[in-house]
């Protein structure tokens, strides 16, 4: 099943590197954006139905975004990337309505399972 | 999961962060306080930490976890930032980028990381006299806000149509690589080179319909050629942005108070300039620090402020980049500088006394000339400005220097917005076809012959107020002499060191854009020649060096 996904996070590496991992796994990637004002923009044009978010990035950070996009879109899934050690911030995010959580670095297979367990919720 | 694909990315993203947190931190030690700076600094370091463990490279995340910490400290206002922090940060970046040149060379070196990291992670300012400076109040943009409760949400299929039209206006960008940019321009430099054999062509066959094809194609060109320009093209920010950090490096080991100002950081240059335009612009700051600006006592015994100015500034002239250095420094006075060159046997008595002011000041440009009393730490012995002339002359540039003793020193730079497809004026000197930089004439004339009159052994002519001494090209390349027919000669006047020198030549043949190749060995070592470049009918000229002629 092809599940088309937007990634958000400042870091061009980490961008291509989550989309060589989803696109291995025949996902499409619709959307990327480098901060959260650009993901929230993004979101709406390109209604992805998930979205990977950085927490930590310039202009507007993860949770803010995440917020925007959930008053805009209640059923938005997105799934928030954090590094180890951040753990009191994906509590934050899952209050705020994120769906799961990815922690960086990245394991290819927790990925894939991610993205799986969340579309089919 | 194969990481090397992503190798070469991680390697340039990393050095992208590494640069700006070079330039944050020198900024954020002049306003300690300011909020955005330190988000980004810790942002910047968590980046680098996340890609790092990415690739598994322990040693890198790991010290870019420690710069991340003590930044979290900053933020969260249990530390200040203070010069020993700034201090540890850059260190701490320094030996990140050395730790990545190992890995972009494939040379792992045993580096001991082990001792900064300890003390990155101890590190707690002095206490100092007054109360650390708090970090301005601003709410906390990235992190840990309590959550906006969600407001009336704004009404998106409104607004959509103007979003849109705002993402599509937003200039979008690509990454290329750089090896492609040069590519492109070479195979520009050879379409021109083409046009102008086409053009020969058509001109032979006396074909109206070619003829008019080639004009065409020669539009189209000068339009390809435009964009692969512009696209080749860097704001000097980026290689100016480091020299902040270069210029407090410097400050620290000499002592000196300095404060340091650039301007036209986006005044952009040509990639292949740029590149060659660091080193000798470090040269010249580390010479302004420590042979142009005196110590602080010095200066205020003189009069001046403790802190001594050092301006950096570029800006557009007309067909070049005009880059300047200055220093309100000791300055030079030539008077000295020839007395030194004299004791040094550089030059002998009555050369000295023949050279202008500005002549003078070339002297420092000489290849072993130094007015530096002793070898310092910064500069060692009055670093290279033969080197730093001659890779500027190479890029097709100049270089002058301007002083006033006790006032200060200005070295301006110009240089042309290319260094791959020229204009050039094609003269010939006997059965030679020679190539000169247009940006290398002053200007170009028919001079009558009467106005020619001979001082000591030169011939020389009047322009205006100056007299300007005459050489045959001709004789510098061995080539016989024309005949003496008619009453004017071709000549073009261009500045050497400093001063116009009218150039005899036997015609001129006209002006063209020329493809410039480098000669290669044995060729390239010869002085005077720039390059060669082929013409449309396949003759291959030299490009002139003029600087370098004489």
């Amino acid at each position: 099943m092809t599940i088309r996904l937007m990634i958000v996070d400042d870091s061009l590496f980490m961008r291509n590197m989550l989309r060589g991992i989803l696109e291995s796994d025949g996902h499409q990637i619709v959307a990327e954006a480098a901060n959260g004002v650009e993901a929230v923009a993004k979101y709406l044009e390109f209604r992805p139905e998930i979205t990977t978010m950085d927490i930590i990035m310039p202009v507007k950070n993860g949770i803010e975004a995440l917020s925007e996009i959930i008053s805009l879109d209640a059923g938005a899934k997105v799934v928030m990337c954090s590094a180890i050690g951040q753990e009191s911030l994906i509590q934050t995010a899952h209050m705020a309505g994120a769906k799961d959580y990815l922690l960086k670095p990245f394991k290819p297979e927790r990925v894939k399972e991610v993205i799986k367990r969340v579309a089919g919720a | 999961m194969d990481m090397s694909q992503y190798r070469v990315l991680f390697i340039s993203e990393s050095r992208e962060y590494l640069r700006s947190i070079n330039d944050l931190i020198v900024a954020l030690e002049k306003d300690a306080g300011d909020r955005e700076t330190i988000d980004s600094l810790f942002r910047m370091a968590h980046s680098i930490k996340g890609m790092a463990a990415s690739m598994e490279f322990g040693d890198i995340a790991e010290l870019a976890h420690k710069l991340e910490d003590l930044m979290d400290r900053v933020r969260k206002g249990v530390l200040a930032f203070d010069t020993g922090a700034a201090d540890l940060l850059l260190e701490g970046a320094d030996l990140i980028e050395a730790l990545i040149a190992d890995i972009e060379q494939d040379s792992p070196q045993s580096r001991d990381i082990g001792e900064l990291i300890q003390r990155l992670a101890d590190y707690h300012p002095p206490l100092s006299r007054k109360s650390p400076q708090e970090p301005r109040q601003i709410p906390d943009k990235t992190l840990e806000l309590p959550l906006p409760q969600t407001s009336a949400p704004p009404l998106v299929d409104e607004r959509k149509g103007e979003r849109r039209k705002r993402m599509t206006d937003s200039p979008q960008t690509v990454r290329v690589k750089t090896g492609v940019l040069d590519h492109l321009i070479d195979l520009t430099g050879e379409l021109i080179t083409n046009k102008y054999r086409l053009m020969t062509i058509s001109s032979q066959l006396g074909s109206a319909s070619l003829n008019e094809a080639c004009s065409d194609l020669a539009k189209l060109l000068r339009g390809l050629h435009d964009e692969v320009m512009k696209v080749r093209l860097i704001p000097f920010a980026a290689i100016s942005d480091r020299f902040p950090r270069v210029i407090r490096d410097l400050a620290k080991k000499s002592g000196k108070e300095i404060a340091f100002e650039v301007e036209g950081r986006e005044i952009e240059l040509d990639r292949g300039i740029l590149e060659e335009l660091s080193d000798p612009l470090v040269h010249i700051l580390r010479n302004a620090v420590d042979h142009g600006l005196e110590p602080a006592d010095e200066r205020l015994a003189a009069g001046k402020s403790a802190t001594g100015t050092i301006g950096l500034t570029a800006h557009r002239g007309n067909d070049q980049v005009v880059i300047s250095v200055k220093d309100d420094g000791r300055g030079m006075d030539p008077a000295k500088l020839i007395t030194a060159a004299i004791a040094k046997g550089i030059i002998n008595q009555e050369e000295g006394s023949l050279l202008s002011a500005r002549e003078a000041l070339m002297l420092t440009c000489v290849p072993g000339f130094s007015t530096a009393e002793e070898v310092t730490a910064v500069s060692g012995r009055g670093v290279g400005m033969d080197a730093v002339k001659s890779s500027i002359q190479t890029l097709g540039g100049t270089l002058q220097i301007d002083s006033t003793p006790g006032k200060g020193s200005i070295i301006t730079l110009k240089l042309p917005l290319t260094i791959a497809i020229i204009h050039a004026l094609v003269v010939r000197c006997a059965h030679l076809k020679v190539a000169v930089p247009t940006t290398n004439i002053v200007q170009t004339m028919e001079l009558k012959r009467e106005l020619i009159t001979t001082q000591g052994k030169r011939k020389v002519f009047s322009l205006g107020e100056e007299l300007i001494p005459l050489v045959s090209l001709n004789r510098i390349f061995g080539v016989p002499l024309a005949p003496i027919t008619g009453a004017a000669i071709p000549v073009f006047i261009s500045e050497v060191g400093g001063r116009k020198i009218g150039f005899v030549i036997d015609s001129f043949i006209g002006q063209q854009e020329l493809f410039v190749k480098p000669l290669g060995r044995p060729l390239a070592r010869l002085k005077g020649l720039a390059g060669g470049a082929i013409l449309g009918d396949g003759e291959v000229v030299f490009i002139l060096d003029v600087a370098n002629l004489l």
